[in-house]
């Protein structure tokens, strides 16, 4: 009888310690994975000097629009082959074409910002990152200073005259943080999709809340506005 | 034989015995038919179906990424919209505290600048100790390339902090740029146009109510 169920009953496996191991590797796994996803932006070599080009225009070229985009702690500047933009309406530094929001001092902003991630470099301990999380709230405070929406407005006013322009030059203050350059870029790649007929934004909840412009035309997973940029230095 | 459980012709010794065989088997069966019952053998199969699909998954994921963010909590990525995703190529990350290329930190950084005595002068873009090292990383790449037979494409991934000003970008940006790194990648944390909208739209609900 011993024998009949031996021949009968199929030889199981016992994966249990198989079990052990996956159960340990599930967790150390899980805990190395990082969910926020990586990106990259392609940018070009800055240019030491931005001023006019040694060659001669080719009269029988078609005129480029070369435009360069300044941030600085004023505002935006903005330079194209026309010349340097006057101020925009509401706007009163010569300086700039764009200023920023109105009662905000984007240069105290920022020095606030550097003296709190400063707090923490100076004493990196699990007690200072809460100067971190400060800091990035304030970085985001100057982040809405500036006006983002009157920058895209008029560049999407320019890319109507030259639509077949992509490159834009981005220059900023030296002051200027890193999140903010990543910002513009951000800001002057795609299209987005606008209520109104020039593709412009009246009010700023409008603009944020607008999705990207699908397109069908191209690799570029949305309709492009300026998408090559090339980083300069101003001195 | 009408009764089966009383074994006929038997002596008493004999009855005996085989009464407390049976009774011994009649317990071994019950013990077995409840361990076919399930009542304590779990059936693992497809737990295990399932763990290794969580497993592959997370191996995948382990080794996708080839930017390597170091420096703890002394940098910080910003957020972007991009679409594009990372290469493996060279890589140069500005913490809040120093410069690294690959793994090797080249240069100390103090409030978003390098100290001057690295540079050639205070308005210098070009930082030594910097370039000496990339230059170094430039031939073994291109070395790798050769034996690849491939072309070095003088592409770097600059991974950044958010509050680390646009001077010292730029600085590091020319130095590259003197040792033959053209073509500048930022790193960045994926943030879609999706997400925006939503934080946007709880901003917007919170200063309202």
């Amino acid at each position: 009888m011993a024998r009949r169920r031996q021949e009968d009953e199929e030889v199981e496996l016992n994966l249990a310690p198989i079990m052990n191991l996956v159960m340990i590797l599930i967790p150390l796994l899980l805990l190395s994975v990082v969910f926020e996803q990586m990106g990259v932006i392609n940018v070009s070599a800055p240019k030491l000097s931005v001023g006019p080009a040694n060659e001669q225009p080719n009269p029988d070229e078609e005129k480029k629009l070369n435009l360069t985009i300044g941030v600085s702690v004023s505002g935006f500047s903005l330079l194209t082959s026309d010349g340097k933009l006057s101020p925009l309406s509401g706007c009163d530094n010569p300086d700039v074409a764009i200023c920023t929001k109105k009662g905000k001092d984007v240069a105290a902003i920022l020095s606030e910002v550097k003296s709190l991630r400063g707090k923490y470099d100076s004493a990196p301990n699990d007690a200072n990152r809460v100067f971190i999380q400060q800091s990035d709230d304030k970085l985001q405070e100057a982040i809405e200073a500036y006006d983002w929406r009157r920058l895209y407005n008029t560049l999407i006013e320019m890319k109507q005259k030259f639509p077949d322009e992509k490159l834009v030059n981005l220059t900023a203050s030296p002051n200027v943080p890193f999140e903010m350059i990543v910002k513009t870029m951000d800001t002057v790649r795609y299209k987005l999709e606008s209520p109104n007929e020039n593709g412009t934004f009246d009010t700023d909840e409008k603009f944020q809340l607008a999705t990207y412009k699908e397109t069908s035309a191209g690799d570029a997973p949305y309709a492009e506005l300026f998408s090559d940029v090339a980083l300069a230095v101003a001195n | 034989m009408a009764d089966n459980n009383k074994p006929s012709g038997f002596s008493d010794e004999e009855e005996a015995r085989i009464l407390a065989q049976r009774a011994r088997e009649a317990k071994r069966n019950k013990r077995l038919a409840r361990r076919d019952e399930g009542g304590g053998g779990l059936n693992i199969n497809s737990m295990m179906d399932m763990m290794t699909i969580i497993l592959v998954f997370l191996i995948d994921s382990y080794g996708s990424n080839p930017i390597q963010v170091k420096g703890g909590a002394d940098i910080v990525i910003p957020y972007s919209t991009t679409e594009l995703s990372p290469q493996d190529t060279m890589q140069i990350t500005i913490t809040r505290k120093s410069i690294i290329v690959g793994d090797k930190t080249v240069v100390a950084v103090k409030d978003g600048k390098v100290d001057k005595s690295q540079k050639k002068g205070e308005n210098s873009f070009y930082i030594q100790p910097l370039f000496d090292q990339l230059t170094e990383e430039v031939s073994r790449h291109r070395q790798m390339a050769a034996l690849r037979k491939l072309e070095f494409d003088g592409v770097v991934t600059v991974v950044a902090d958010r509050t680390i000003p646009y001077r010292l970008v730029a600085e590091v940006m020319y130095t590259a740029g003197q040792a033959q790194l053209s073509k500048f990648k930022f790193a960045v944390v994926k943030f879609g146009r999706d997400a925006e909208i939503m934080k946007a739209t709880q901003k917007n609900g919170g200063g309202g109510g």
